[in-house]
């Protein structure tokens, strides 16, 4: 059984996960963490860049103009969510975007010349780049994560910025922080189209890693709760935190797989696994491991 | 300073605010003060813009402000402070200051500029009124974890860092001790003297009597009497207002 952990091409997939939603929590912690607002809509800026990274790539577009493409796709999303709902209070955010999740999971399913619907697209490639090809799962792997700790630099440099403070006196008190002369409606929009644009970046990697994207239960909510999970688990408000929650959530996640079960039992006993993980963080330690206390999400 | 015109906010059928008109000249303290329920908290909420006059006009500087959204006002120099207290908890001290400074680099496109002596200057700015307010020795605490006492020196404090040279306290004097109500009256003054216009809701007579030059008192979202606090102590109507009508 424990021979699978010296199988490389197991543990490179299981890396190649782990930098991806390390990405995707980190975005989405922009959001929830920072601004302060329940925000559900995540997974609609995954799929949108993912189906336009892999539409792209498949048309024998550059790697990087790819995936700079779904990141800017997602970015104009984000600007698209944002705009309406962003002068709502958090919890009605939280249900307009949910609702984007699912107007973006239907279109998926739906727009078939496009998607394919619930065939989803298969055989994506991977790139390659300056004529190193990136297709075998150790290249793979370098690649993902050069992308992933590029991304990550980017937004922890955000994060920690003055700009960054500005975001936190939203989450901590937005009445107080207009009176301090902040536009906070500009910050919100700034934040969600980053926040969407990084998610978008993370859909390629994720696109080329799978070689496959869509189906009928794919970018919906169990993959919202998984990312919600690797946010308030690792903790909401903290940058780290989101790393950490990536990493723990994989391992719960592969974990799984080593339990005396059936095999069929295995994908749903993971999701109920980082579902349940998620609603007892909620009661009993809100903050996550090492996040912040967001007021609006606890009321 | 400020000038106040027929200011009305109606919610529903209550009028919060009743054609309501007065003045704060500048480099004075201003009390304001009436019963509960007079409309002062949301007279001061109309001033700084988190609210919308269902009509009238407010006067800045002599520019119309009415119509412009509260961060605008902030940056226009109306700095305030909340009944509840109203700091940021998670954050830390000296940062509910620094974020406050007009000079804070806070756009997105400073994030990858070199900003490092301008936030090094801010934070000693930041750390020079945190002594003037005496807490400079909780600087580097999460504001959510100072005592009642601090967090509202440190919200006067970060109100002083907007630059504002028109601040309102509201209620600045409330659930504190007399030490501390003290230092606040100091603080206030030495502002004062430094040329910073004051307006204060509060409920302390004392208080308020003793520090300001002028007070206007509301009863039911109007102003009922503005004058001298001398003048204010012997009218009729305040002590109406407050006591209740004697039975005739």
């Amino acid at each position: 059984m424990f021979e699978i952990f010296t199988n490389t091409n197991y543990l490179l997939g299981f890396f190649n996960n782990v930098a991806f939603l390390i990405l995707l929590g980190l975005s989405l912690n922009i959001i929830m963490g920072y601004v302060g607002y329940l925000n559900l809509g995540h997974v609609g800026f995954w799929a949108i860049g993912s189906y336009t990274y892999t539409i792209l790539l498949m048309q024998g577009h550059d790697f990087f103009v790819c995936l700079f493409a779904g990141a800017i796709a997602a970015a104009i999303a984000g600007l698209i969510l944002g705009l309406p709902t962003l002068k709502l209070r958090s919890h009605y955010i939280g249900i307009a975007s949910l609702g984007f999740t699912y107007i973006v999971h239907s279109l998926s399913l739906n727009l078939t010349d496009i998607t394919r619907g619930p065939l989803g697209i298969p055989g994506i490639p991977r790139p390659t780049i300056f004529g190193i090809s990136f297709q075998p799962n150790h290249m793979y792997f370098l690649l993902s994560w050069a992308v992933t700790i590029v991304s990550g630099i980017i937004i922890y440099r955000l994060l920690h910025s003055p700009w960054g403070k500005i975001l936190e006196t939203i989450r901590e008190d937005q009445v107080a922080a207009k009176t301090l002369g902040k536009n906070i409606f500009l910050y919100k929009i700034q934040a969600f189209i980053i926040s969407a644009f990084f998610a978008g970046i993370a859909a390629g990697i994720y696109s080329s890693f799978y070689q496959y994207i869509g189906g009928t239960n794919s970018f919906f909510i169990p993959q919202l709760l998984l990312l919600l999970t690797i946010v308030m688990l690792g903790g909401a408000g903290s940058f780290w935190g989101s790393v950490v929650g990536a990493v723990i959530v994989w391992i719960m996640y592969e974990g799984v797989r080593f339990l005396p079960i059936e095999a069929g039992l295995v994908g749903p006993v993971q999701q109920a696994t980082y579902a349940s993980v998620l609603v007892l963080i909620m009661i009993f330690r809100p903050r996550g491991i090492m996040g912040k206390n967001v007021k609006i999400l606890q009321k | 300073m400020l000038k106040v015109q027929n200011l009305h906010k109606q919610f529903g059928g209550v009028k919060a605010v009743n054609h309501c008109s007065f003045e704060v000249e500048e480099g004075s303290i201003t009390g304001l003060i009436g019963p509960n329920g007079a409309g002062k908290t949301t007279t001061f909420d109309l001033i700084s813009g988190l609210m919308k006059p269902t009509e009238g006009h407010i006067h800045i500087k002599g520019e119309d402000v009415t119509t412009w959204p509260a961060h605008k006002r902030a940056r226009a120099g109306i700095g305030r402070t909340f009944q509840a207290i109203r700091i940021f908890p998670e954050m830390k001290a000296i940062d509910n200051i620094i974020v406050a400074f007009p000079k804070h680099p806070d756009k997105l496109r400073d994030v990858f500029t070199p900003t490092r002596k301008k936030r090094e200057q801010l934070k000693v700015k930041a750390m020079k009124l945190l002594k003037d307010v005496g807490i400079a020795d909780k600087a580097h605490l999460n504001a959510g974890d100072l005592s009642y006492g601090q967090k509202k020196l440190l919200e006067i404090a970060r109100a002083v860092a907007t630059g504002a040279d028109f601040i309102m306290l509201d209620e600045p004097a409330a659930g504190i001790n007399l030490t501390l109500l003290n230092q606040i009256r100091d603080y206030i003054l030495k502002l004062n003297k430094e040329g910073k216009t004051f307006f204060i809701v509060e409920h302390n007579m004392q208080f308020i009597m003793d520090i300001s030059d002028k007070v206007v008192v509301m009863d039911q979202g109007k102003e009922i009497a503005i004058g001298k606090p001398e003048e204010i102590q012997n009218n009729p109507r305040v002590i109406e207002a407050y006591l209740g009508k004697k039975k005739e």
